[in-house]
């Protein structure tokens, strides 16, 4: 297991860095700080309450930390919530600032939610034979861009074709100092920080994939561009927001890429991490 | 008589001093301005271009700028990395203590910056910069206008000054 902890401590408030290293090196998933209320680590399978309550201050240090000290930097701030070194997202709540009526930041942080982004190598291993396109599905914090991170370096190493991904939030292969944090695999192009639709054509011009890797499609521009890139004999490896093949198959915006038939296997997370696959046969 | 022409030496020589000194200062306050208009021109345009974060801007800054202002925006990063202080304002401020002498009107300047560092978005951020930018300009042009007369105005007026209380003593 890998993971950029020091990345991630340098988040934490200093007051309560030495509780956090204590409790949740091992086993933190999140860290959730909300105004006027103690700190909330959430361990797996148990929650812990820090004594103190968490002050403006604190939340302010998390969003500065995480963006360093540069708002500006980390466009996706008008989503609410910034990759911060090492992978670790950090999830920010308060008074939306909105302009002609889209979001375009946080006045007044109320909430901030300090999610540790782990690497686990091997876990895809018997997902590696399929050889058609895999859609990922999952509830949030199943563990499904884990997943996806190792079945792209699976593929990579075992079948050797290119395998480019989009890493849109930079959560797939975070960077750090040195570069990035994770292996990627032996054969694979990691274009990040740019929006799926964007990155999937420009992928599909110049980098020749055999397989194109993206996380979290939200948006029917997204499902747009994937069937596009299927089109051109591209495999896709996707993961999306689904507790289960019936809500994926209730979501309208998933519907044309179903129809499409696109992906051939389907693997759903369950809330534990684990997972089962299933055939796609819509 | 001696003493008397000692002392004469000592106060002609230290007035003028005074005088070279606050030439000196004049010269070193310019020198940092034009710096300053530099430092913030760069950071505008890297801002614009590039979206750099403060710590990866502020390492640019270092390499194009010179004397005080490269040394302040050394220790503005040595903050920053440090990652210990809550925002940028308060790593400026720091960094402004450590530098020390920084002279004054373009010590004013960086107590603006830090006030706009990192607290808007990259449209909010570029106008803050380029508001000072212009500010930096006006003083820097005030302060250059005539700068030559009133250069040699106080190297002449310490000396002056220095012969004329010589005489009186003597």
């Amino acid at each position: 297991m890998r993971c950029a902890w020091q990345a991630y401590m340098n988040l934490v408030p200093i007051w309560m860095r030495k509780r956090v290293d204590e409790l949740g090196r091992e086993e933190l998933q999140e860290l959730r700080l909300r105004l006027g209320t103690p700190p909330e680590l959430v361990l797996k399978g148990k929650r812990i309450w820090l004594e103190r309550p968490v002050c403006t201050e604190d939340l302010k240090f998390c969003v500065n930390m995480a963006s360093k000290y540069s708002p500006w930097a980390a466009s996706s701030v008008e989503k609410g919530y910034i990759t911060a070194f090492g992978g670790h997202r950090v999830g920010i709540c308060g008074d939306a600032v909105l302009h002609n009526g889209v979001m375009s930041g946080v006045r007044t942080i109320t909430s901030v939610n300090l999610r540790v982004s782990r690497d686990f190598s091997g876990i895809a291993t018997t997902m590696a034979d399929y050889s058609g396109s895999v859609l990922i599905i999952g509830q949030p914090g199943s563990g499904k861009t884990t997943l996806l991170r190792d079945l792209i370096r699976q593929r990579s190493d075992k079948h050797g074709g290119f395998v480019s991904v989009v890493d849109e939030r930079e959560e797939i292969f975070p960077r750090n100092n040195e570069g990035l944090c994770f292996p990627v695999g032996r054969h694979t192009d990691v274009l990040s920080g740019c929006k799926k639709t964007e990155g999937i054509e420009i992928l599909l011009r110049n980098m020749t994939p055999e397989t194109i890797a993206v996380d979290e499609i939200t948006a029917s521009e997204d499902c747009a561009a994937l069937i596009h890139a299927g089109w051109c004999g591209v495999k896709i490896l996707a993961t999306a927001h689904a507790g289960s093949r019936h809500d994926l198959i209730n979501r309208p915006v998933y519907r044309p890429l179903l129809e499409s038939r696109l992906f051939e296997t389907l693997i759903i997370m369950r809330p534990d991490k684990t997972w089962y696959s299933e055939r796609i046969d819509l | 008589m001696m003493f008397k022409i000692l002392g004469a030496l000592f106060i002609v020589v230290g007035c003028g001093s005074f005088g070279l000194i606050m030439a000196y200062n004049h010269r070193r306050e310019v020198f940092a301005l034009e710096q300053m208009i530099a430092a913030l021109d760069y950071m505008q345009s890297e801002l614009r271009y590039n979206l750099l974060p403060l710590p990866e801007l502020s390492e640019k800054v270092i390499g194009i700028t010179k004397g005080v202002v490269s040394k302040v925006f050394r220790y503005f990063l040595e903050e920053l990395q440090k990652q210990v202080l809550p925002d940028a304002e308060i790593c400026m401020r720091s960094a402004l203590e450590q530098a020390r002498d920084v002279p004054d009107i373009t010590k004013s300047c960086f107590e603006v910056l830090s006030l706009t560092l990192g607290k808007f978005d990259l449209e909010g951020q570029e106008r803050a910069l380029s508001s000072l930018r212009q500010n930096c300009y006006k003083k820097l042009e005030e302060f250059t206008k005539n700068q030559d007369t009133r250069l040699r105005s106080y190297q002449t007026l310490g000396i002056c000054a220095g012969a004329a209380v010589t005489i009186l003593f003597i």
